[in-house]
């Protein structure tokens, strides 16, 4: 019988989706043994016009990864549906938008300003930004459009499954495929983990006091964490128990705080709001002055309540212009 | 799913609304006098009046109250605005978990009464006259309490035997009523209607007593007893009428055995025992705020500093003659470093002290120190009568209690008189504070989250439909004189009849529900729940139903939506608000207690605002989600409004304080994102001030 194909191909990612494929270690012999690469940029050469020779639906499976921020992405997230059977958003910025997706504080212009013009490396007098297209003596050069807003994959394109995680650990990956080889999927939609919150499963939840109430909000910075005590009663931020677990608690065994890379459990759709709710919650302070003080005293909010989900919040961009 | 629409005496021109197939629309003239029948599980939208009112005649339904003559009729907006109101509401509803019927079996029609003082007695006779077997328990020997081991009670000035006696006999004349002295609980379990009790009984080491005293003859052991030397087995003139031996103190020496054998035995062993009760009453009494704490004043450390009750015992059995005594109020009250409340009775206490030595050796020189004097009600007159026999009342917090010259000296100034001073006494007398019985409570799962339980037994103040079978008596509620304590009593015995009184109780309060398959136990709600109702339980998170209120403050904070308020849940206000919000609102998302009262009153008073104000409805400023204030904003709103009760007036303790933080956590985010951070407003809005409102409306539209 003939291998599934499949494909696994980035978009606005940094690699390290790629790199957990790598992370599977000898389980990647057996998933090669099992399935045909189609396309997979990182490690194989196929063409686009390879995939767009395949009759639709001919892919097994696509895994995509990274957030949507140009008009490449967006054609080839549309080529891999068209091409697919199945599309899992693999990684934290295909389901989320992920770290990218933080460009969302910003617009084009104002990114374009900075990265080609007003970092204090870069040398352009006459302020040339990249463009779609250029005339030069050799023909049109094309380059592909960059967006004002960055997008999830689920906001382009539909997609089935989603394997969270900045990167994805092995072990759900490894679970994700044998699922998919089996046919032996959850209802369509599924984030492949845990549906409880990361507090479910760390080993710190048992230390926290009953009652979490906080009178000031530390940076993890600016003090040495008790590796064995919860973060969040020591006033530190920790996502933990906004995110969804299943994740093998990798940073906060290096007693790092939960930053909520795998995203927000099932019934929740801004993540950030949810978490400064609750976090807002436990201040425990009775006077307005002071409930003031200490939530000015977090800083860069943005970067902390959404680091991975700003573009799949509800206001998931910077408003105005 | 039906919406009822009123058009008051066809004075509104009510919308033809579009709805879909399954919503069924009807009309009323009057629907306040028509009432029409709605199922206990039925869900509905009643687009009519206020719904203070309504609320009234339609109890326990699952409705979505839409207020379409104060908000929309009255105040002169288009009637379109009715319908999106009215669609909104029923976008709600769709979503809405209905309100759950909860049904409690009062199974066991027994009582157990906690405390064997006066209010424990008076409630186990009250409810035994009333046909219900009561068990009385007390942890000593004796009934009686505290009023027992008194001289006399005031103002009356009566000896408390004619206060205690004629209540225990009231109560032993009943037979329905059981009393168990040495007696302790150690273990509940069940629900109300249905409590299992587990009961430990120690030693009384004495049976079959004759009460001829010849054991306390022999006993070696002296103990001092509240200011009163007695013996290690000993006897209080209540009941049961029969000696106990006290086995901390004890020896066991054996010599009582010897003049006694065969009633008395050193080895008895205690006892557990388990009852059942469908109530349980806490009349655990007055605890005495431990005031050796308050070190100034040198309890235990400086020989002649005493309590209030020491005192009065050593002067009543004529063992304590001073020259000159000081008493000193609030030792240890209505101070930060110790109580900060005010108990109440002390300043009584002490009143009743002065006059308790005066009147037996009016040469006595006293000197009262208080900062305040709070004799209130008829405890005034006691206060002139000291006044006019020579005790001197100094205004002023006294710094130090010292030895002076082999004497007792008292640091204080006066601020009558503006003047330092150094008095030396015989004796310093502390009138201290009490402390609520948090072992009890705990044992009975109560969290209590105030100083006393008075806001578990006044939360309810518009609530009386919480399933609760645990009720409090006397001192345990507060610290209170006699005749508070027997009005408390009384009180807690008709709350305890009228449950038990029924087969089964049926309450439709709206209350949090925990979804385990979502509940992480990360524990973020259990502090944010005013009533102490959240626990964990098994490694799962319990609300306990006798606690919970309905405000929502739970659900807000939970990170995950497991916890969601029945009648409240997430998805319900969300589809409101997506349907409701629209380009260019103000969408005001009130408090029903407050605020959204304020709306009404402007409607009344003619206090025009623009038809772009959507107004929600909401249990408390606690129970706002800034994902709703997101959608609304991210729908087009160009303002939110969430208005509450001003800062600790909240109706659920502390919601709207858990609202402020979360309103300057959102608005650093939205600044973050470029938008106007003012665009999101937390306003305290009192229930009268439609002025008020308005003018923070009118502003946002601006």
């Amino acid at each position: 019988m003939a291998k599934p194909l499949v494909a696994f191909y980035w978009c606005a990612s940094c690699g390290g989706c790629e790199e957990s494929i790598v992370d599977l270690a000898e389980d990647i012999l057996k998933v090669v043994d099992a399935v045909e690469f189609k396309l997979f940029p990182v490690a194989m050469d196929f063409k686009y016009s390879d995939v767009e020779a395949l009759p639709d639906k001919a892919l097994a499976v696509s895994f995509i990864n990274g957030a949507i921020r140009t008009s490449e992405q967006k054609h080839l997230a549309e080529l891999l549906r068209r091409k697919s059977q199945l599309v899992v958003a693999y990684g934290a910025c295909a389901h989320l938008g992920g770290i990218p997706g933080l460009a969302n504080v910003a617009n084009r212009r104002e990114i374009f300003e900075t990265a080609y013009k007003t970092t204090p490396s870069t040398a352009n007098p006459k302020g040339i930004y990249p463009q779609t297209v250029t005339e030069t003596e050799f023909g049109k050069l094309t380059l592909p459009e960059i967006f004002d807003t960055v997008h999830t994959l689920d906001q382009t394109i539909e997609v089935d499954y989603y394997l969270p995680g900045c990167a994805p650990p092995p072990d759900l990956v490894m679970k994700a495929i044998l699922a998919i080889l089996e046919g032996k999927l959850p209802a369509k939609g599924s984030v492949l983990t845990s549906e409880k919150a990361l507090c479910e499963t760390c080993a710190r939840n048992k230390t926290k006091p009953e009652k979490l109430a906080i009178k000031d909000i530390k940076r993890i910075s600016q003090v040495i964490a008790d590796p064995e005590k919860c973060f969040l009663a020591e006033g530190i931020i920790c996502l933990g128990p906004a995110t969804r677990g299943g994740c093998g608690e990798r940073c906060i065994n290096a007693n790092m705080p939960c930053r909520g890379c795998f995203g927000p459990t099932r019934e929740v759709k801004d993540m950030g709001a949810r978490f400064m709710s609750g976090l807002a919650s436990i201040i425990d302070v009775d006077d307005e002055a002071e409930v003031k003080k200490i939530a000015e005293s977090i800083i860069d909010p943005i970067g902390l309540f959404y680091m991975y989900t700003l573009p799949s919040s509800l206001i998931n961009r910077k408003q105005g212009e | 799913m039906r919406v009822l629409m009123c058009n008051c005496h066809n004075s509104l021109k009510l919308p033809k609304l579009k709805l879909g197939p399954d919503v069924k629309v009807e009309e009323f003239d009057d629907l306040c006098k028509t009432k029409p029948e709605i199922a206990p599980d039925e869900k509905v939208v009643i687009a009519a009046c206020s719904p203070n009112l309504l609320e009234g005649l339609f109890p326990g339904t699952n409705a979505e109250f839409v207020n379409i003559l104060e908000h929309v009729f009255l105040i002169g907006h288009r009637p379109e605005k009715a319908e999106q109101m009215i669609n909104a509401a029923v976008a709600k509803m769709e979503k809405t978990r209905p309100v759950k019927t909860k049904f409690f079996q009062i199974s066991s029609r027994k009582a157990l009464v906690i405390g064997g003082g006066i209010a424990g007695i008076e409630v186990t006779a009250q409810l035994s006259k009333n046909g219900i077997e009561t068990t009385l328990i007390e942890k000593t020997p004796f009934l009686g309490g505290t009023v027992a081991k008194l001289d006399r009670l005031y103002p009356e000035g009566t000896p408390y035997s004619h206060t205690l006696m004629p209540l225990i006999n009231t109560m032993q004349s009943q037979k329905n009523a059981v009393s168990l002295c040495n007696t302790e609980i150690t273990k509940v379990s069940g629900r109300v209607g249905d409590y299992k009790i587990e009961l430990v009984t120690r030693p009384r080491g004495v049976q079959e007593c004759i009460n001829c005293g010849k054991c306390i003859d022999v006993c070696p052991v002296e103990i001092d007893d509240a200011g009163k030397s007695r013996k290690a087995i000993y006897y209080v003139p209540t009941y049961p009428d029969m000696y106990a031996i006290d086995f901390a103190a004890c020896t066991r020496c054996g010599e009582c055995v010897k003049v006694c054998p065969g009633r008395i035995d050193l080895n008895e062993q205690e006892k557990v025992s388990e009852i059942a009760a469908g109530a349980v009453i806490v009349a655990t009494g007055l605890l005495w705020y431990d005031v050796s704490r308050v070190e100034e004043y040198g309890y235990g450390r400086l020989d002649g500093v005493m309590k209030t009750l020491e005192f009065e015992r050593a002067v009543a059995a004529g063992t304590l003659r001073p020259k000159k005594v000081a008493i000193i109020y609030c030792a240890g009250s209505r101070d930060s470093k110790h109580l900060p409340y005010c108990s109440k009775i002390c300043c009584l206490l002490g009143l009743k002290e002065a006059k308790l030595i005066i009147d037996r050796y009016p040469d006595v020189q006293v000197y009262v120190a208080a900062m305040d004097m709070r004799s209130y009600g008829t405890f005034e007159y006691l206060y002139n009568t000291l006044r006019e026999k020579g005790v001197s009342f100094i205004k002023g917090k006294p710094s130090e209690v010292f030895r002076w010259n082999g004497k007792l000296a008292v640091r204080t100034e006066d601020l009558f008189t503006n003047e330092l001073m150094e008095i030396e006494v015989d004796n310093v007398v502390l009138s201290s504070g009490f402390v609520p019985d948090v072992e009890t409570f705990s044992k009975l799962k109560i969290n209590l989250t105030v100083d006393f339980p008075v806001l578990y037994e006044n939360a309810g103040l518009s609530n009386t439909e919480l399933p609760r079978g645990i009720f409090t008596a006397g001192a345990a509620t507060f610290p209170g004189g006699v005749a508070e304590t027997l009005i408390d009593a009384r009180k807690a015995s008709h709350s305890a009849l009228s449950l038990l009184a029924q087969k089964e109780i049926e309450t439709k309060i709206n209350q949090a529900v925990v979804d385990e398959d979502l509940c992480s136990v990360c524990r973020m709600c259990i502090g944010t729940c005013p009533y102490g109702a959240i626990s964990v339980v098994e490694d799962k998170i319990k609300i306990n139903e006798e606690l919970c209120m309905g405000c929502g403050i739970c659900s807000v904070t939970c990170p995950a939506y497991a916890s969601q308020l029945e009648g409240w849940n997430h998805e319900g206000l969300r589809e409101q608000i997506r349907e409701l919000a629209q380009q260019g609102d103000i969408v005001a998302i009130l408090c029903r207690w407050s605020a959204y009262n304020a709306t009404e009153r402007a409607a009344q008073d003619k206090l025009g605002y623009p038809g772009n104000v959507k107004i929600i409805r909401v249990p408390c400023t606690g129970a706002v989600d800034p994902s709703h204030i997101m959608l609304a904003l991210n729908n087009g709103a160009k303002g939110v409004l969430i208005g509450g009760c001003y800062p600790h007036a909240c109706h659920y303790a502390r919601g709207n304080f858990r609202a402020k933080a979360r309103e300057q956590i959102l608005k650093l985010n939205l600044e973050s994102l470029g938008m106007a951070g003012n665009q999101v407003r937390l306003e305290w809005i009192g229930k009268d001030e439609a002025h008020k409102f308005v003018e923070i409306v009118q502003e946002m539209n601006k």
